[in-house]
């Protein structure tokens, strides 16, 4: 037992100078020695480390960059946030567009449920994303406005500008003439430096900032709203134009005196009795090429 | 706390600290586990090649283990049970020869007895038995370098050299 534990930390090189001895004299040692010193012969293949260090087949130093978050990177995905943000902020707060074909109306509503319905040939704009704090909105053409109540309402045309704060009116602009019409609560009408406000079923139509006309207009709604078109003393070329849009055709006149006014109503449904409408009260007669209509004296 | 200042090996400082540091004793450790045949050296240079290649995955604590274990693997792909041969040069330190005629031809036989006994260890013995022996290192440092414990290797390096006794007692 003693001599197991000798030749362990002879093993492990850590006998003392006198342990050895005691090892040394028994008669194991010289077997242990030899065992020892043969086993020593087994000496691994010597190799300058160095030499094969430089003969080792890898790539110089590849110094890439270690974190995935470098300044180039970072700057990248802020150019692409940046991007999506200004894409997001343009869109968002593009003007909403609405435009109508000839012999087409449409309704919408306005994102505090104002609502409108457009007339054919019509453009109107307004911003979306504004809206709360801005109830502006542009208009070439003619359209109806039943209004929330809430903050001032302004409807722009080339025109005139028309304010109100609660109220049905209807609008149209049509060759630099502006035609509204108050059906409930009040309207403001400005247009250069001529200001009227209207009162309920009051229309007032004005061309080139100067008011033409004025009168009581005694309907509870446009009469397009439920598909026809009605004029008192209206110079006929305006007739004539209305007709066009609602029925997307084009008309000629031959030897008619335009300027003559009209009063009087058409429909939206059928044409040929709408034609009728329009010319028999004038005296005038109507022949056809396709889709052009030419209207003229008899 | 001993926080490592690089996290993995690829600056070519780091990495050819490391080669210096372990090529010899993963060489040598190849060598004493499966002898000459399945080339240590290039088993160890191919084990540094995937540490370079893999350096970004590695830190510098791990590189050990990652080596030996590559280095390891490597050898067992090639290993076929074959005897593992190792080259026993002459015994260094032969002393004054003054032994008669039939002693050295005793150690003569001793010789062949011990150097096929040693082949026939197990690979761990094997191992344990020649870092102790050949390059002279202590438990300790064998234990380091296997990653095992002191108690660990004492036990293989005894038990090859009993083993080896056993070996030449037996005739």
């Amino acid at each position: 037992m003693k001599e197991e534990s000798l030749i362990r930390k002879w093993l492990d090189y850590d006998l003392t100078p006198e342990e050895l001895k005691v090892l040394e004299g028994s008669e194991d040692f010289q077997t242990l020695q030899h065992i020892s010193n043969i086993a020593a012969g087994a000496k691994a293949p010597e190799f300058d480390v160095a030499a094969s260090l430089a003969a080792l087949p890898i790539s110089q130093p590849k110094e890439k960059s270690q974190s995935i978050f470098t300044i180039a990177t970072l700057a990248k995905i802020a150019a692409v946030l940046v991007l999506a943000l200004g894409v997001y902020f343009y869109t968002t707060t593009l003007d909403t567009n609405i435009q109508t074909q000839f012999a087409r109306t449409e309704s919408v509503v306005l994102p505090d449920d104002s609502s409108v319905i457009i007339n054919a040939d019509t453009e109107l704009s307004f911003n979306k994303s504004a809206w709360k704090t801005n109830r502006n909105l542009s208009l070439n053409g003619e359209a109806y406005f039943k209004v929330a109540k809430g903050e001032k309402f302004t409807v722009a045309t080339p025109g005139g500008s028309i304010t109100v704060l609660g109220t049905q009116f209807n609008v149209k602009y049509r060759d630099d003439k502006l035609e509204v019409t108050c059906y409930e609560g009040s309207v403001k009408v400005s247009a250069g430096t001529a200001t009227i406000v209207l009162e309920p079923t009051h229309k007032v139509i004005l061309e080139n900032n100067k008011i033409i006309k004025k009168y009581k207009d005694n309907t509870n709604a446009p009469t397009w709203i439920a598909g026809e078109s009605t004029f008192v003393s209206v110079p006929y070329i305006d007739v004539i134009r209305e007709f066009e849009r609602q029925y997307n055709v084009t008309i000629e006149t031959h030897d008619v005196d335009v300027a003559k006014l009209f009063t009087g109503s058409f429909k939206h449904q059928d044409i040929e009795i709408a034609l009728k409408t329009i010319i028999s009260p004038m005296q005038l007669i109507v022949t056809k090429e396709g889709k052009k209509i030419i209207i003229s004296s008899e | 706390m001993n926080r490592e200042l690089q996290d993995n090996v690829c600056k070519k400082e780091i990495f050819d600290a490391i080669y210096t540091k372990y090529a010899k004793n993963i060489s040598d450790f190849l060598y004493y586990k499966y002898g000459s045949k399945l080339h240590p050296q290039d088993k160890m240079q191919e084990a540094f090649i995937k540490l370079w290649e893999n350096c970004k995955k590695v830190t510098p604590s791990k590189a050990k283990s990652f080596l030996f274990t590559t280095a390891n693997n490597l050898s067992i792909n090639e290993y076929n049970h074959q005897k593992v041969v190792l080259k026993f040069n002459e015994s260094p330190q032969k002393t004054i020869n003054h032994e008669t005629p039939e002693f050295l031809l005793r150690e003569k036989e001793h010789k062949i007895k011990i150097e096929n006994a040693i082949a026939s260890l197990t690979e761990a013995e094997r191992v344990a038995f020649l870092l102790n022996r050949v390059e002279g290192k202590r438990f300790k440092e064998v234990a380091a370098l296997l990653d095992i414990s002191v108690k660990a290797v004492e036990k293989r390096v005894y038990g090859a050299l009993k083993k080896i006794r056993k070996q030449i007692d037996g005739i």
